[in-house]
């Protein structure tokens, strides 16, 4: 399946678009990382793609159909999403949360049934939470949380997954639980999106990757072509510097002196940098 | 809260009206009670019993029943615990209703008739109004109070014009809450209601799980959240707009049981509708032998659960801080 935009334009308020014109193709199997500094319109285009906001002008097509004139519980069988923020009101138990995915493969008044719980029993194992299935998931962490409303687009039986920073707020071990996870599921015919503020996430466990700037999309293709000093330069506006390791593994970090916005300011610098070296005599002193 | 103790929550409201009928300022025992029910009884415990207190039992049981379904569906659907099943308008309109039939001089059998219709058309203003301007969940709930305001205002007109001899101590009276002299009547213009309300709840209850939450996402799984919300409405409405009509304005009731309901047998709707059902119907047939027994003359119902209601709040309220943030 393929799922393409085709020019398309999203403004909140009239004559300041924050998508303009932007066109993309994504297909099975692809893991395509959207980067962009914050304001660039990368949930809007995320939301777009997925079919929850109609852009004003263009079109989005799955399979040469156009997304919006699809029935949405059709639409619903091929597109998932899940949100960068999930505020749980009740505790449902994760396997509920799950079983939720189901809704678009049932009609408007039935119930869930044995079928639909299998299903969920498989989601949840695939995305290694079976152990947790009973507990209110208001009590899961912040990785766990986002583990399983994956298991829930996968209960969805999804094509295309929307993920908007899964990778935010976690912390290293969770973000690569969650990414891996997500390569894996690529490598099984899903196709995921993904947006993102990290850049070497994008690298890791990137096949494609597009840089969404100020006025639109400013590169687009696989990570070790897009994701340069240059690039990235031009998107963040700072200078960043590439490592390359044993094997030929790549990073990206803000380069040496740098100079971002931020930093402008001397007496800035000079009390962070003495806040450093407070840190690390701490360090040395434990 | 593996096993969710229905059994009990099926004695509870069975066992609040068979007690019900035991109490009252003409002392009646068990054996007369059955007898009474069965027609055996001397003629006026028999009366006593089938055409005072059983239908007074029942009517109480059904306007719990509509008020703390009604809570549990509009807390799932407007996604917040704290709601009110009151939040849209209905009970304001239908206040405004009851003290028009009052001061218009209509007959007291249509007087019920009046209050419904009028709750019925201030949710009917909030639906329009959130139709108009977008149909988001925030609209929804600020164009409730708008509504609710404006009939609240307009129930003081009415009561500023009222006759202050008789038509200002009817209405209120009948704002105070009370099921004094509801009778087979009264159980025959609700359960209707309750049928119709209560059944397309049953019908949307996994749904109002996925309601709970936000919009967008409940969208992205095909959801047509806008039109499952306003059918709740319509249900939940229904359901509030029955029991005030009969039993004037009780609060407390809606916003509670839920809570109830949800420590006892878990967050999903499927579960939480009927173990709500059954508690507000126990809690208002409780609360109504109560409010006709304890004192020589009847304590207005509406009156009896704020005062029980507040501190039962507390109390949930205090279990929810102790569990660090975390309803049901």
């Amino acid at each position: 399946m393929r799922l393409s935009a085709r020019g398309i334009s999203y403004a909140y308020t009239p004559g300041r678009p924050v998508v303009s014109d932007l066109s993309l193709e994504v297909e099975e199997r692809e893991v395509l990382f959207i980067l962009g500094p914050n304001g660039s319109g990368k949930t809007t285009l995320l939301e777009c793609l997925g079919g929850l906001r109609q852009p004003q002008a263009g079109e989005v097509l799955l399979d040469g159909r156009d997304l919006y004139s699809l029935p949405p519980r059709l639409r619903a069988k091929l597109l998932g999403y899940v949100p960068q923020v999930h505020r749980p009101v009740f505790g449902y138990r994760v396997w509920e949360v799950v079983l939720m995915g189901r809704a678009p493969h049932l009609g408007p008044l039935s119930t869930p049934g044995r079928g639909d719980l299998r299903r969920v029993a498989w989601a949840l194992e695939a995305v290694g939470l079976s152990g947790l299935a009973e507990r209110p998931y208001t009590r899961l962490s912040g990785g766990e949380l986002r583990l399983a409303l994956i298991a829930r687009g996968l209960a969805q039986g999804v094509k295309f997954l929307l993920l908007d920073e899964p990778d935010a707020h976690l912390d290293p071990s969770h973000q690569h639980r969650v990414l891996q996870l997500v390569r894996e599921l690529a490598d099984q015919g899903l196709a995921p999106l993904v947006t993102s503020h990290h850049p070497n996430n994008a690298l890791h466990y990137g096949r494609r990757v597009i840089l969404l700037g100020e006025s639109g999309l400013l590169a687009s293709g696989p990570p070790e072509v897009v994701l340069t000093p240059g690039w990235l330069g031009e998107l963040y506006g700072m200078e960043f510097e590439l490592l390359v390791g044993e094997g030929g593994r790549r990073a990206l970090i803000p380069a040496q002196g740098s100079s971002s916005t931020e930093r402008d300011s001397g007496v800035g610098s000079a009390s962070s940098a003495s806040r450093a070296a407070k840190a690390s005599a701490a360090a040395k002193g434990a | 809260m593996r096993n969710p103790p229905w059994a009990l929550l099926a004695v509870l409201p069975v066992g609040a009206v068979l007690v019900s009928l035991l109490v009252g300022r003409y002392p009646v025992g068990p054996g007369e009670v059955l007898g009474g029910l069965w027609g055996t009884a001397p003629r006026t415990v028999t009366t006593l019993i089938r055409e005072v207190r059983l239908p007074r039992a029942l009517a109480a049981a059904l306007v719990g029943m509509n008020l703390a379904l009604a809570g549990a569906a509009f807390q799932g659907m407007f996604r917040n615990p704290l709601v009110d099943p009151r939040i849209l308008g209905v009970s304001a309109g239908a206040a405004f209703g009851a003290a028009l039939a009052i001061i218009t001089g209509v007959p007291w059998y249509a007087l019920d008739g009046v209050s419904f219709l009028l709750g019925l058309l201030a949710v009917g203003l909030v639906l329009g109004v959130t139709r108009r301007f977008g149909g988001s969940i925030l609209v929804m709930v600020i164009s409730g109070i708008l509504v609710g305001s404006l009939f609240s205002a307009l129930l003081g007109v009415l009561k500023y014009m009222a006759d202050p001899l008789d038509e200002l101590p009817a209405i209120t009276y009948w704002l105070l809450g009370s099921l004094a002299g509801a009778d087979w009547q009264a159980v025959v213009k609700l359960l209707p209601w309750t049928i119709l309300g209560a059944g397309a709840l049953v019908l949307f209850r996994w749904r109002l799980d996925l309601l709970s939450l936000e919009e967008r996402e409940a969208a992205s799984l095909g959801l047509n959240v806008r039109q499952l919300r306003t059918g709740l409405v319509a249900a939940g409405t229904l359901l509030v707009a029955a029991a005030v009509s009969q039993a004037g304005m009780i609060g407390w009731i809606g916003l509670i049981t839920p809570h109830a309901a949800r420590a006892l047998v878990g967050p999903a709707h499927s579960r939480v509708l009927p173990a709500s059902a059954a508690l507000g119907a126990f809690t208002l047939v409780s609360l109504d032998m109560v409010s006709r027994s304890a004192l020589a003359s009847e304590i207005p119902l509406g009156v009896l659960t704020g005062l029980i209601g507040a501190p039962a709040f507390l109390l949930l309220f205090m279990r929810y801080l102790a569990r660090g943030g975390g309803w049901g």
